[in-house]
């Protein structure tokens, strides 16, 4: 191996390491509870540069830390900071007007009570509102826990 | 000028030796990771474990956890270590068994007493889906709290915490 390939393999090394350590988290994701945007098994990265720029967005589908960054939740956001927030019988309400959600085939008819976002808050829930409410993790999350945003 | 600057690397090496040394086996941040590691092993099963090897492993775990432990899982909570051990000896995981590991673990020592210490982590949970044989993965956020006892860091208290609030 001469100089120049062994200087290459070395740019490659460290950019991976800088790209997927920091950047893009390699994402397996496991569970139904996204279904039918993300299968179960499926590969994807987390890009924690989405937000340097502006806010998370709703519909943005995000990465929530839990105690580190070795396991997430992925949720979908529907609601923002501030607004009132609703479920009935499987309709998200935001401020009283019901949420269209096109990643959303089936819903049961969930529901759950007003609450209201404070300043730092998001409400994310999956996109598999066809499983028991009981059996499905969704609910309000800080900005500092999400992560960064589903790149594919 | 030689001896003078072996005697200074030595000094320096046997300074390295001490200190990796301390981190190891005194430094109490370290000894309670290691006993978390050893909670996530005890509560671990196997495939195909024997009874008795279930027996010996909650007795391994009864060793871990303070007499008075207060553990709470959701609305659900058990304040005896007991119960603790009487029901991980009683327990039979679906075909495969299941791995538990601790992962970003934070410790946080008192370090007035060096007797306290507050554990924050992700308890990873690796099993077989009991219908389909997949692996299956499942984490939860959760918090402790450690004290030492006659020299031996135990569970004082447990607690799941939800990442999403309801």
């Amino acid at each position: 191996m001469n100089r120049a390939t062994l200087i290459r393999v070395v740019v490659l090394i460290a950019t991976a390491y800088v790209v997927f350590g920091y950047v893009l988290l390699p994402t397996r994701l496991e569970g139904i509870s996204m279904e039918p945007t993300y299968t179960d098994g499926r590969i994807d990265f987390a890009n924690r540069l989405a937000y340097v720029w502006h806010p998370p967005q709703r519909g943005d589908v995000v990465a929530i830390r839990m105690a580190g960054l070795h396991a997430f939740y992925v949720k979908r956001i529907v609601g923002l900071p501030r607004e009132r927030l609703e479920i009935v019988m499987g309709v998200v309400n935001i401020n009283g007007e019901p949420l269209i959600e096109p990643a959303v085939v089936r819903k049961a008819a969930w529901n759950f009570p007003p609450v209201t976002l404070r300043d730092d808050e998001y409400f994310v829930i999956g996109d598999n509102r066809s499983m028991r409410m009981e059996d499905h993790d969704f609910g309000r999350t800080t900005r500092d826990r999400i992560v960064g945003r589903m790149l594919f | 000028m030689k001896s003078t600057g072996t005697a200074v690397a030595s000094v320096c090496f046997a300074a390295l030796i001490a200190f990796f040394v301390y981190q190891w086996w005194f430094n109490p941040t370290r000894a309670v990771q290691r006993r978390l590691s050893e909670i996530a092993a005890a509560l671990s099963v196997p495939d195909n474990e024997a009874a008795v090897a279930r027996v010996a492993r909650a007795a391994q775990l009864r060793k871990y956890l303070a007499p008075d432990i207060q553990v709470r899982m959701g609305p659900s909570e058990i304040v005896s270590r007991d119960q603790i051990v009487g029901a991980v000896a009683a327990f039979a995981p679906a075909p495969g068994g299941w791995n538990i590991q601790f992962v970003d673990v934070q410790v946080r020592v008192n370090h007035t007493t060096n007797a306290d210490a507050d554990a924050y982590m992700t308890v990873e949970v690796n099993s077989h889906d009991p219908r389909t044989g997949q692996p299956t993965v499942d984490a939860r956020e959760a918090a402790a709290t450690m004290k030492k006892i006659d020299g031996e860091w135990v569970v004082a208290t447990a607690e799941t915490k939800d990442t999403l609030q309801r």
